[in-house]
């Protein structure tokens, strides 16, 4: 862990004791802090759903009724993009939006996505029905590696697997990534 | 996953996402790409499809995101004391084997008292009272049958 991750965790810390001890303004400042990380981690994961920002609203209520349960074992952002992560994956399935979770070799609504994005002629909804079409295990690391910009190890700990594994399921996704992006690639509109 | 000149596709990935931490790999994977122009261009794809997916479009968060939320919470004090109910709860939850255990011992002691039958005058056989020891004056109903068929 870097000295400004370090650093990030301890004033993250200082926020939960002041929470904790009864001071409301813990918990707002740390919203603030990691508001707009959330929105975009869910926006990105549920292919630019409207609802968003409930379902973020959803991640900090759930942060601040288990805030006392919260160990302190990992960084708090790391707690927190669980979360996020666990309770997008809910609401896709209570939606019954596109996810398979297990069903890795799901074939891909290709066409749909490539004459839509051809219709539209716009790279962020090309780009978003991309990301969409992965399934939902590989859509979160690539979201968290090449949006958020998370290291290996600490997306390893945000989804409870090992490196190696968050490895290859962003080469997996990138494989599919460049079949669905290819085309559009070399026809120069990305 | 190994590449044609033999180099594993994951190092490759690793430097593409800047993963790639020991110099030694990194400085040999350097001097790789400059006479591999497969590795070169798989490297140069990578961080093409990278960029792509780094210009997702990014949202701004409404100014009344954190008003929403606490308007969605229950107040810290009633938090609390669910909590605080919670934890009573959850503690007599444990302690049920307790009271369980302490009612089954005073059914076992009543039992036994209320099963220690004074026997009757009739019951004895002909002895008189004073014929039987203190300690025989309560008797359990197997004791008496046992004095008065068998004598014992």
């Amino acid at each position: 862990m870097s000295n400004l991750q370090n650093m990030s965790a301890t004033q993250d810390n200082a926020l939960i004791d002041r929470f904790l001890k009864g001071d409301e303004a813990g918990f707002e400042l740390l919203v603030r802090k990691y508001q707009n990380r959330v929105v975009c981690i869910v926006y990105s994961l549920t292919g630019s759903n409207p609802h968003a920002e409930d379902i973020a609203q959803e991640v900090f209520i759930k942060v601040y009724q288990n805030l006392a349960g919260f160990e302190k074992k990992s960084a708090f952002s790391t707690w927190l993009y669980r979360i996020t992560v666990n309770t997008t994956y809910n609401h896709l399935r209570a939606k019954r939006i596109h996810v398979s979770l297990d069903e890795i070799d799901a074939p891909e609504p290709f066409e749909k996505i490539s004459i839509d994005a051809i219709e539209s002629k716009d790279t962020q909804r090309l780009v978003t029905k991309a990301i969409e079409s992965l399934p939902f295990k590989y859509r979160t690391v690539v979201v968290l590696k090449d949006i958020e910009g998370l290291g290996y190890a600490d997306i390893a700990k945000v989804l409870k697997c090992r490196i190696g594994t968050v490895e290859s399921r962003l080469f997996r996704a990138r494989e599919r990534l460049k079949k669905i992006l290819t085309p559009f690639m070399e026809e120069g509109r990305l | 996953m190994r590449r044609a000149c033999g180099y594993d596709i994951r190092v490759l990935q690793r430097y593409a996402d800047g993963e790639c931490t020991d110099d030694a790999a990194l400085k040999s994977l350097k001097a790789h790409l400059e006479i591999c122009p497969g590795c070169a261009q798989e490297v140069e794809y990578l961080l093409r499809v990278k960029k792509i997916v780094a210009s997702h479009e990014r949202v701004t968060v409404s100014p009344d995101f954190l008003a929403a939320i606490q308007g969605r919470l229950k107040p810290a004090a009633e938090i609390i004391r669910v909590r605080w109910v919670d934890d009573m709860a959850a503690w007599s939850r444990r302690l049920i084997p307790v009271p369980v255990a302490v009612t089954v011992l005073v059914c076992v002691v009543l039992f036994t008292k209320l099963n220690q039958v004074k026997a009757p005058d009739y019951l004895l056989g002909g002895l008189t009272r004073a014929d039987i020891r203190f300690d025989e004056v309560y008797l359990d109903s197997s004791s008496v049958v046992n004095r008065m068929f068998f004598g014992k």
